[in-house]
């Protein structure tokens, strides 16, 4: 669905995603593992397999951390794994990985908890990734076009969607329109309102906001189905071909720069949104509970596409318990104690 | 025989002196000695011996070293009989205290082993339902296999239960066994879907998957 939806408009974005979907299979397979340790340490091995230069490109912000042991196979013809492996003394380590503290990157962040519950015989551990919202474009508000239900379809893959009952082909095509519209215009909502801001700032600037108003809708239909550069000045120049006013040049000359979050944003956009996503999570002891569609034995895993974690944060929760042999050592003897303290007492009453 | 009897009347008031008797009895002690000779034999020797015993109290010095000594002596053999028989009362009382706590420490325990083992099984319960079957890996306790009821089945319960499902378990090959097995775990899922309270004993049924020598005894 999203591959032909890409196809099918003249963004300059879709349609090089488009290309490159024809020419190269350039969508990643990333695996990431988890495994908690009883001590609550976890070690995480992440797999990524595609093309070596998708792999290099990956929008994870461990890839640039240093200190992952990393092991590079090929398992295919043209295709590339790299298998990287790290320890964590404690969840908060893991999250500085996967959630850096700095807001400015986009990255897809995965946000880990995990709590420990001593219950005498055994220990609960209760465990949650987080994968948080990856939208980068948030200026409209998705629920004006799409509703919960269409959501929900939107992210499961052709074969899955195919298959669901909810799923019915002639509306599904109105639903996809009204997702790119969403994408397309919460993308120009970004880069238009970044340009209104230069606008405000530079007093020399005689362009209107009203005049820019005046002439929005045209604008984007204009970015849309005409343009076909995708960097700033091309976009620009696409403005300027609505806006016919000495201001868009001076714009181009002096604040291509201004718009380096909006590229960065559509960057990750294009990187993240055709790769596979597959989550795994292994807990110490007996597995009691979790939201994963499929388990074997104590690990449990999520095979997800961005598009379950586009529009709202998704969660994977496992919950295991552990025995405390210990405790079941030293609850023997104390109730031996309280037998031997009965059986006596009843023998000295006889 | 009747000076005998007076004899044993004024008994005691042989050994008292003049002040220590009121005038009665002063009376009634002299006119007894005055013709009984043994007991104003006993009188005199009596009072002969209390004289010498006052006489000599009145010529020993004083010695308050041996009084303290003697009654600090008196005094602590009481005490170490009462402290004797005091820790003897605590050791008992401590003995009952801890029969008591290990008592009620025995009883908690069993009840939260019990609540923490309830919790486990409805909530693999719950994740059975929801998926259709779990690996069960080798590490597994006794504890957790106990929890997941995933006891061996025997020959008997194998062929109860396929007789119930109506499956033929007369299989000659390995290939017509995981056919049969696989057939079990289908009817068994179907089955949990309709009826939950079967859960209990069809999810032994799991072990199928891992455990064909039980199958293969049925082959004949």
């Amino acid at each position: 669905m999203k591959t032909e939806k890409i196809k099918n408009s003249s963004w300059k974005i879709s349609l090089i995603i488009g290309m490159l979907m024809i020419l190269t299979p350039s969508c990643l397979d990333i695996w990431i593992t988890t495994q908690v340790n009883p001590d609550g340490s976890l070690q995480q091995v992440i797999a990524l397999q595609g093309d070596s230069t998708e792999i290099a490109d990956v929008q994870f912000a461990f890839l640039k951390e240093g200190d992952w042991k990393k092991e590079w196979t090929k398992p295919e013809k043209d295709k590339y794994k790299l298998v990287m492996t790290k320890d964590f003394k404690s969840v908060a380590d893991l999250n500085k990985s996967m959630n850096p503290a700095d807001t400015s990157l986009m990255v897809v962040r995965v946000n880990a908890s995990l709590q420990k519950k001593f219950r005498w015989f055994f220990t609960r551990y209760v465990y949650s990734e987080t994968v948080r919202e990856s939208n980068p474009f948030k200026s409209l508000d998705y629920h004006d076009f799409l509703t919960a239900e269409e959501l929900r379809l939107i992210a499961l893959t052709d074969e899955k969607r195919k298959t669901d009952p909810g799923y019915d082909s002639i509306k599904y095509k109105d639903t996809e329109k009204r997702f790119e519209d969403y994408v397309f215009r919460s993308m120009f909502e970004d880069f238009y309102r970044q340009m209104l801001s230069v606008l405000a700032e530079d007093k020399s600037l005689t362009l209107t906001k009203q005049e820019m108003e005046a002439r929005k809708e045209q604008i984007f239909r204009t970015l849309v189905d005409s343009v076909k550069g995708e960097s700033t000045d091309d976009l620009l120049k696409g403005v300027g071909l609505i806006i016919k006013h000495p201001d868009i040049q001076v714009i181009r000359d002096k604040y291509v720069s201004r718009f380096d979050s909006f590229q960065k944003k559509l960057k990750f956009h294009e990187k993240a949104c055709d790769d596979n996503y597959k989550f795994a999570i292994r807990l110490p002891g007996l597995l009691l509970q979790t939201n994963s569609p499929k388990i074997e034995g104590s690990q449990t895993g999520w095979d997800l596409t961005y598009y379950d974690f586009f529009f709202k944060d998704y969660t994977m929760t496992a919950e295991s318990r552990k025995v405390n042999a210990w405790a079941f050592i030293v609850a023997g003897m104390v109730l031996l104690f309280a037998l031997g303290s009965l059986i006596t007492a009843l023998i000295r009453k006889k | 025989m009747k000076s005998n009897q007076n004899c044993r009347i004024i008994g005691n008031l042989l050994y008292l002196t003049d002040d220590e008797m009121n005038p009665d009895e002063k009376l009634l002690l002299s006119r007894h000695i005055e013709f009984c000779s043994s007991c104003m034999e006993l009188r005199f020797d009596f009072l002969a011996a209390r004289a010498k015993t006052v006489q000599l109290k009145n010529q020993l010095p004083e010695c308050p070293e041996i009084t303290r000594s003697v009654m600090l002596l008196i005094g602590s053999d009481a005490a170490a009989a009462r402290g004797k028989a005091g820790n003897s009362s605590t050791w008992a009382k401590t003995i009952r205290l801890a029969q008591l706590v290990s008592g009620i420490a025995a009883t908690f325990l069993f009840f939260l082993f019990l609540s923490e083992q309830t919790d486990a099984v409805r909530k693999i319960s719950l994740l059975e339902n929801r998926i259709q079957s779990t690996v069960i890996p080798a590490d597994y306790g006794l504890i957790d296999r106990i929890t997941m009821a995933r006891a061996t089945l025997s020959d008997r319960q194998i062929k109860s239960l396929a007789e119930r499902l109506n499956i033929d378990t007369s299989v000659s090959n390995e290939r017509d066994l995981l056919l049969v097995r696989k057939n079990i775990e289908n009817r068994i899922q179907q089955m949990k879907k309709n009826d939950l309270s079967l859960i209990g004993l069809y999810r032994k049924s799991f072990l199928l998957k891992r455990n064909s020598a039980t199958i293969k005894k049925l082959i004949k």
